[in-house]
């Protein structure tokens, strides 16, 4: 919306549950309130690993304690919070600039122009009820055509123009919209304003109101009462036509337009820094999310921003081209990236049933509880933000997750002998997140840790002899990464691995975050070019190609970005208190002895020379026209050949669950049978099992790969 | 673990939208790309600079997906 004050960031830690026996372990703690997302964090401090308490680890290195998974599932798409819109209201009216936001109160207050110089308002005390049809006129005839309005606690501030469309006037609530004061100055626009966007940052009052006027971006605050002269951005346009602006821990701006010299229309966004994610009184960076060429016949406009679970963009596009259509996209950050993030950060766009042409308002309750609305002057719709958890548990009859080094998949049972999945009941829902915990009893009671994000990917009930059960097929961030194609082509002309697949990742939903990456990732800086048609699975493991690095992912829809090397220390070791069901160890050749790396103009190579030796080793021929040395070349080809010889088989162990165990941790056994010493291998891929019936099994196949 | 080895050339269709007779360059739209185009991809020398006219179909061989640098228009046509 415009100015909807920030509301809390939800952040949910990999806690371990502590629950007496025999008693369903409680959801997590509730969202705590954070003002500030955190900062995308680059930490290169050597591999994660989920570490367990003590009293986890003894229990699972005892064979007769009793096990324990714990299954969650949560009204969350990736990380965001699901929002499944109700209708409220469609009444038609005329379409121009319009805006809402939601008092303390929980009343809806909307604001319009009627595009002939009247301000029209309305405050719906009940949204649930209505009545959505009365507006009364809140300004005599003969004002401007652009209005916005926001509010926080019991204050509304409703921001409008004069007829000159130069000179900002404000009135102001402070009784949740139901009387305002009388219209005053702010301040006057060099030039005719083309829309404008206000947020309150404080339940004082103090707001700023951001405005573009015909090719120009300017924010004016508003502290203490006082209304400060505009700062004008040094940024060059060649047009503007919409603005909005929300306070998450700055004043954070969304823009549409016109580029200048390429012409090139986009989606901007820009902060202007309040001292938390940008200096005071600062204008940071402009950001494209979203471009169209200047012959494309596309256009964006109407832009809407919010920040309450996240920060979330609205915005039109109008597709001028024959069968393109005016429609709203909404598109999102991860909750814990900032505004400042970068760009083409913004999740891809998902299309929203509205065709209207100056889009849908945004705004929500405070505090993350209520409702979330969408709006337009003929167009009234809400989604609960409250988040969902419903504890699977107990109903658990089976599961089994397959992680890959490219895939999670697998599917939960749910017994529905009572009927109790019969629907399914929110929030077990397609699409929705699982949270899922592999346990023991322990000296503390039930200890739980918790795998990589899920998602339902699908349900299927099945019935046969006598038995209801609701599977639930399962897929993980690798998953979201095959769905998610973007409308526009990403160029990537300076940035580096690391920074392309970040952006690759955000774009998806997924937050990456870098532990012990390679610096070749950190620091080579390829073209490339991401296709409309391309999905970013494809383009992830086409940039991943180009490094020994690997992509794990982890919770809260995130993943981390790691270079597993020969000399990583054992994370974990099996066979001596941890029991070792089975082992079948394989030695086999790596994938290719040899990669040749054809550059610009540039040769590069690299030789495992005692598998060259062997007969049937093949040879990998790469592209990489980044390359124009040979010794780029030869470093994209050391890469290549590190990456290929970690895709080796090197058997599998079965054992009663490791909970902490992730792909690429280093592990070892020892079998006297097989070897002297002990075995040290890299997990590259894990399979876990949890079944109730007809026999009951817990354990964990290690699928290991070369170190 | 999927092979992780260069994945193959691709060919995809295009609608030339702009020609660059003195470089022997191209900005192709690739069909399904509504918004952007990919902008000075090599144009095969032996194709008539008076056949590239905008908006005729191409075709647009790609040696890497994500390098339009590594690619070129092979053929035109109405």
């Amino acid at each position: 919306m415009r100015g909807t004050h920030g509301t809390p960031t939800t952040t949910r830690q990999d806690l371990q549950q502590r629950v007496p026996p025999g008693r369903i372990p409680p959801p997590p703690p509730p969202p705590t309130q954070q003002r500030s997302p955190k900062p995308l964090h680059f930490g290169r401090s050597g591999h994660p690993v989920r570490t367990l308490a003590a009293a986890l680890t003894t229990a699972q290195q005892s064979a007769t304690n009793e096990p324990r998974v714990d299954v969650t599932a949560e009204n969350s798409i990736g990380a965001l919070r699901r929002l499944d819109f109700e209708f409220l209201d469609a009444t038609a009216q005329t379409i121009a600039k319009h805006d809402v936001c939601v008092p303390g109160d929980g009343s809806l207050v909307r604001v319009r122009s009627d595009g002939a110089g009247t301000i029209y308002y309305q405050r719906v005390a009940t949204p649930a009820s209505g009545p959505w049809g009365t507006w009364v006129a809140f300004t005599p005839p003969g004002k401007g055509n652009v209005v916005a309005c926001a509010a926080i606690g019991a204050r509304v501030i409703v921001i409008y123009t004069d007829a000159a469309g130069t000179g900002v006037k404000w009135r102001e609530s402070t009784d949740y919209g139901v009387n305002f004061t009388a219209e005053a100055a702010a301040f006057t626009a060099a030039a005719a304003v083309v829309d404008l966007s206000v947020a309150y940052k404080a339940a004082g009052g103090d707001c700023a109101v951001a405005y573009v006027t015909a090719a120009t971006l300017a924010i004016c605050k508003r502290n203490t009462g006082v209304w400060a002269a505009p700062a004008v951005s040094a940024s060059t346009f060649s047009s503007l036509n919409g603005v909005a602006v929300c306070f998450g821990a700055d004043y954070d701006i969304a823009l549409t337009g016109v580029e200048a010299t390429t012409l090139r229309r986009t989606l901007w966004t820009q902060i202007y820094g309040d001292g938390v994610d940008a200096p005071l009184n600062t204008y940071g960076t402009l950001a494209i999310q979203q471009q169209a060429e200047s012959d494309s016949n596309v256009s964006y406009k109407a832009p809407f921003a919010a920040y309450f679970d996240a920060f979330r963009i609205n915005y039109v596009e109008a597709d001028a081209f024959t069968g393109g259509a005016t429609r709203t996209y909404r598109i999102a950050l991860h909750p814990l990236n900032t505004w400042v993030i970068g760009a083409n950060m913004f999740t891809a766009p998902i299309p929203v049933g509205y065709l209207g042409a100056e889009g849908l308002a945004l705004a929500a309750d405070a505090n993350a509880v209520g409702y979330v609305y969408e709006t337009a002057p003929d167009y009234v719709y809400r989604a609960p933000q409250t988040q969902l958890r419903t504890t699977l548990t107990d109903d658990v009859v089976g599961l089994i997750i397959r992680e890959r080094d490219a895939s999670t998949t697998g599917y939960i049972d749910l017994d529905n002998s009572g009927g109790a999945y019969a629907g399914p009941p929110s929030p077990v829902t397609i699409g929705n997140r699982l949270d899922v915990r592999w346990g023991y009893y322990t000296s503390s009671g039930y200890l739980t840790s918790k795998m990589a994000d899920m998602w339902i990917a699908a349900t299927e009930y099945r019935r046969s002899g006598g038995k209801s059960v609701l599977r639930l097929h399962v897929e993980g961030g690798w998953e979201l990464l095959r769905r998610n194609r973007q409308r526009m082509q990403i160029v990537h002309t300076a940035d580096s691995y690391y920074s392309i697949l970040l952006r690759m990742m955000s774009r998806a939903g997924l937050r990456l975050s870098g532990a012990g990456v390679s610096t070749r990732a950190d620091t080579v800086t390829p073209k490339f070019t991401i296709p409309a048609q391309m999905s970013a699975f494809e383009a992830a493991q086409q940039a991943l190609s180009f490094l020994a690095d690997r992509i794990r992912m982890t919770s809260i829809a995130g993943c981390v970005m790691l270079q597993p090397m020969p000399g990583d220390a054992t994370t974990y070791t099996f066979g001596v208190a941890h029991p070792l069901r089975s082992v079948q160890l394989r030695t086999e050749q790596p994938r290719a002895a040899e990669a040749y790396a054809f550059g610009t103009g540039a040769f590069g190579e690299a030789i495992d020379y005692n598998a060259a030796a062997v007969a049937g080793a093949p040879r990998d021929y790469m592209r990489d026209a980044t390359s124009t040395t040979g010794a780029t070349a030869a470093a994209t080809a050391t890469a290549h050949l590190r990456r290929r010889a970690l895709d080796a088989d090197a058997g599998l162990i079965i054992v009663p669950p490791n909970c902490g165990q992730e792909l690429y941790d280093m592990v070892e056994f020892s079998d006297g049978y097989i070897s002297g010493s002990a075995i040290k291998r890299r997990v590259k891929g894990i399979d876990w099992r949890y079944e109730r019936r007809p026999v009951a099994v817990y354990e964990q196949t290690l699928l290991l790969g070369a170190i | 673990m999927p092979d992780t080895s260069t994945p193959p050339a691709t060919m995809r269709h295009g609608i030339l939208k702009v020609w660059y007779s003195g470089t022997y360059l191209a900005d192709v739209q690739l069909v399904g790309s509504l918004t952007t185009w990919l902008k000075s991809i090599p144009v095969a020398r032996d194709i008539a600079s008076a056949e590239m006219v905008a908006g005729r179909n191409v075709l647009v061989a790609m040696l890497d997906d994500t390098n339009p640098a590594d690619a070129a228009v092979v053929a035109v046509w109405v």
